[in-house]
């Protein structure tokens, strides 16, 4: 496990900004190779993978402890890492904490965003209960999902038959309620207006981490549908497929 | 809305990043002239859909798009 050096001028404008609880804060930093990582920010000047805690952790107050555990111990690179050794950050993004988890607190003071105007800001925004902000769980025993695709070459899924970190998919079950291309497209709230007609079936190894969530109304569509994120990708000879199933 | 083809070596970036939602990504593209093309949605890593046509031989860099949050990075300063 690896921690990020926060740079001293990104140090100084986190210290102006408020924590998202006592002693931290959280946000996503774009390292050196463009991969963003979501990360716990330590006293403004430590950067620390969630998904590197959320291996050791289930609950947030651990997972806080660990993070500040391992300042005291030093970074241990025996462990893999979502933070290469030897990266950098060059910008950082606060996450806020949602306004009703501020029990008690009678003023909050809204904080002041960029100044994001384009439609497909408001279709992010509109991501809040989506599976990138879900929690870090695990698959069930002989766990099935589908995944959805205009490509008969998905480039997600790799040539021993594996996914790529970070790819998209759904559960078997509510696979069961898309039955042609435009079926998905409503239902995952897909940006792409060509049917995704491709049907690939994963079959994950139990305890594989995934994020579970819903997809929420985006590009016109209004979503709804279950959607998981398998954070590290699939083993090799996981994906099957794809099967066509009708575009309308 | 153009769609401009990405290359090889872009797609393979794009394949070691996640995805943004089911087959899409969302990406911010800087011009080798200095320009920034910000949230082009991707598709199998190759397919940029955007509203400003650009040559894809011009793209300095690439990444993922960030999420509406309050940012603070280095032109903000």
């Amino acid at each position: 496990m690896n921690v990020l050096k926060i740079p001293s001028d990104l140090q100084s404008q986190l210290a102006h900004e408020p924590e998202y609880a006592m002693g931290y804060q959280i946000g996503r930093a774009r390292i050196s190779s463009g991969q963003i990582v979501r990360g716990y920010i330590l006293n403004s000047s430590i950067f620390v993978a969630v998904s590197d805690v959320m291996r050791a952790k289930d609950d947030q107050a651990a997972r806080i402890s660990l993070a500040l555990g391992l300042l005291l111990a030093g970074p241990n690179v025996t462990q893999k890492s979502a933070i290469p050794a030897s990266e950098r950050a060059d910008v950082i993004e606060l996450e806020q904490r949602p306004l009703d988890s501020l029990k008690g607190v009678v003023t909050v003071k809204s904080a002041k965003l960029r100044n994001f105007s384009a439609e497909l800001e408001e279709a992010l925004a509109a991501r809040t209960g989506a599976a990138e902000n879900a929690p870090i769980t695990k698959t069930g025993l002989s766990e099935i999902f589908k995944r959805f695709c205009h490509f008969k070459n998905d480039f997600r899924v790799t040539s021993s038959r594996g996914l790529t970190p970070g790819t998209f998919a759904t559960t078997a079950a509510d696979a069961l309620h898309v039955k042609t291309g435009m079926d998905a497209v409503h239902r995952y709230a897909l940006p792409d207006k060509r049917p995704a007609n491709q049907r690939f079936t994963i079959s994950p190894p139990q305890a594989t981490p995934l994020q579970r969530g819903i997809a929420q109304p985006a590009f016109g569509e209004t979503g709804g549908g279950v959607e998981v994120i398998f954070i590290d990708g699939t083993p090799d000879n996981t994906v099957d497929g794809p099967e066509e199933i009708p575009e309308r | 809305m153009e769609n401009v083809k990405l290359g090889e070596k872009w797609r393979l970036k794009l394949t070691q990043m996640p995805e943004s939602g089911m087959g899409y990504q969302l990406v911010d593209v800087l011009l080798a002239d200095g320009r920034k093309l910000t949230a082009l949605i991707v598709f199998n890593g190759e397919e940029c859909q955007t509203e400003t046509a650009f040559d894809p031989n011009e793209i300095a860099d690439l990444w993922l798009h960030q999420p509406p949050a309050r940012r603070i990075s280095p032109e903000t300063i």
